[in-house]
Order: C-alpha cells, then structure tokens, then sequence
C-alpha cells in the first residue's frame, strides 16, 4: 500500500497530467495540504515510487523562467493508478463511520 | 551576496548526478527561493541522497571494512619496513640475496611487496566498489593516520614515515578512477605475490593475525572478474536512473 505521501505525489501528477514535473507538483500539494514540500522530499519520493513501477520520469525541456534548465517531467503509470485507486478506497472505506466523516457527510446533506 | 549564496547552491549540488542537479536548480530558479531557502532545499536532498548510498553493503565494505582497518595495518608495515631500512642505513646496506643475512633481506623484501599490492589493492578496491562514499571512505583511512601520527614516539624515525603506504594507496585510487582495469590473471598474480609473502613473513614470526586481512582486497580483484565499472554497477545505474 501507499504511503500518504506517495499517494499525495501520485495524485497531484494525475491531476497535473502532461504538466507534471517537479515544481508544479511541489506547488498542487502545498496548495492541497498547506504543508511545505522540500525538494529533497520530493525527487526522493519520485525515485521510490519510479522503482516501484508506479511513475515514469524523464527530462522536459527548458524553459527561460528555469534559465534553460531541464524538467523533470512525471507520468503516472497504469500500476500507479491502480495503486492510487486503492488507497484511496481504503481511506474511503476505514472513514466511513468515523465521526469527522459523518459530520461532513451531514453537512454536505 | 546572493551571488555568493548562489555559487554556494552550485557548488553543494555538485555532490548530485549532473542530470539531478540541472533539475534542480532549474527548480530553483523557477520558484525563485531565496539563497538561504534553497541552501536549505538542495543539502536536505543531497544528505537524502548520501545517506541513501549507504543502504547497500558497498560504502560499509569501502568505509569500516577496508579503509580503517587497512590503513591502521599497512601504518604498522610502513613502520616496520621504514625501521628495517633504517637499520640498513646505519649498519651498512646488505640488500643483497647473497649478503651474510639474506634471510633478513628477504623478510624486508616480503614486507615491502606486501605494502606495494596490499595498499594498491585496498585503494584501487575502496575506489570501484563505492565510489560516490569516497570521501566517507578517505576520512576512514585518514583518521587511524592522525590518530598514530600525533602518538608516535620513536625519535629515530621521522612520523611521516607511517605514510609510506599512502603512496600505492593513491596510485590505486588514481588508477580506478581514471577507469583503469586489471585482469583476472594479473589479479590473482598480485593476491598470490601477496599471500605467499605473507606466509613467509608468518613462518617467521613477523606478522600479526590480523594483518590477513590485508590480502582481502587482492583478493577480492582476483575472484571477481571485477572491472571499475562491473564493480560499480548498482551505483551507476542509480545514477543513470536519476
């Protein structure tokens, strides 16, 4: 199973799509979870998840806001999907009755 | 000073693979981050990085398991050998297979033979099998060095002449990295040489139990047909993968 990072990773190159590399990804999850995302934190995380077959990575082209610097462009596999798919089931799944859970539900009502 | 601060990112992220660094500060200059923020960013990524070399066995063979214990050993052979010749100096020199104490020669030419292909086989071994944990792996050996240089006590011999072994050592290490490679036959040559030096040297009392260690490294080069680059596999393809 994912780690809660990983899947925050995972989910915010989905959502970014052919726009995911590093730095806006690092920004979708700060803005999701009001958390800082260190750099470190991130390519490391990518590397893992790249092992596991759940991401593919490869160098974009530059851009003049990056002084011609490369990307590091992030794609999500099918296995990265179906490992996503399943966290967040899990999450849905073990919140269901959980009292935070319900009074969203309620006010959602 | 922000362009001090800059060089200072540029050069910490020499200690990444060229690929990551371009990427990140590519990153850098993108998000702008302040000198100080993105100090703080690329040492977190590259302490990550270093301590994720040390998940394999290779930086701990390198590091703990052949340069601090080598560089102590070899301390005692540029010791012993540095003294023999001293002797030689002052009793007249003798080096000679035919002179009236051969046997004498022949111990000092064993000791010699030992530090030339011990120390050369530890340098060029500690090189190829870890090579991004080199400096980890130089302060392993340079440590017993200090330790033994700032006790050292005998006033007919200079202290420096501890570091005879540092010499091969070097070679080996400059032979490795520029992707120098020694074949299987010449490896188990110089492991033999070695062995059987050492043998002679235990048959006569002058070694001590641990020092056979010292033929692991010659060794190691014999059993493996090993090249930098085979040796270095897992490290480069971790590079390459970056």
């Amino acid at each position: 199973m994912l780690g809660e990072f990983e899947y925050l990773l995972i989910t915010a190159a989905a959502t970014l799509g052919e726009n995911a590399y590093g730095v806006a990804m690092r920004e979708a999850i700060v803005r999701a979870t009001g958390r800082t995302c260190s750099i470190g934190a991130l390519y490391t995380t990518l590397d893992r998840l790249e092992a596991k077959g759940l991401v593919k990575t490869w160098m974009g082209e530059g851009t003049p806001q990056r002084g011609g610097r490369s990307k590091r462009m992030v794609r999500v596999t099918p296995a990265g999907t179906a490992a996503a798919r399943s966290f967040y089931d899990t999450m849905i799944r073990i919140s269901n009755r959980a009292p935070w859970a319900a009074q969203r539900t309620e006010r959602a009502k | 000073m922000r362009n001090i601060a800059w060089k200072l990112i540029e050069v910490m992220t020499l200690q990444l693979t060229p690929k990551e660094r371009e990427i990140v500060l590519g990153d850098l200059i993108e998000t702008r981050e302040t000198a100080w923020r993105g100090m703080r960013e690329v040492s977190g990524l590259v302490a990550r990085r270093q301590l994720q070399l040390w998940n394999g066995w290779r930086p701990w063979l390198a590091a703990p398991g052949l340069a601090f214990p080598c560089s102590f050993m070899l301390m005692g052979f540029s010791f012993a050998i540095s003294s023999e010749l001293r002797n030689h100096f002052v009793y007249g020199w003798q080096l000679s297979l035919f002179s009236t104490e051969p046997v004498e020669t022949i111990l000092l030419l064993c000791q010699v033979l030992v530090l030339l292909i011990c120390a050369w086989a530890a340098g060029f071994t500690i090189e190829s099998v870890s090579r991004r944990t080199f400096v980890v792996s130089a302060i392993c050996c340079l440590l017993p060095c200090l330790f033994c240089l700032l006790r050292f006590r005998q006033e007919s011999l200079p202290r420096f002449c501890l570091l005879l072994f540092l010499f091969p050592a070097i070679a080996g290490v400059c032979f490795s990295r520029c992707g120098g490679a020694i074949n299987r036959r010449r490896a188990l040559a110089l492991a033999l040489a070695a062995t059987i030096c050492m043998a002679v040297l235990a048959a006569r009392g002058h070694l001590w139990v641990l020092n056979w260690e010292l033929i692991g490294p010659a060794w190691y080069l014999a059993i493996l047909p090993v090249r930098p680059d085979r040796m270095a596999i897992p490290e480069m393809r971790a590079q390459s993968h970056e």
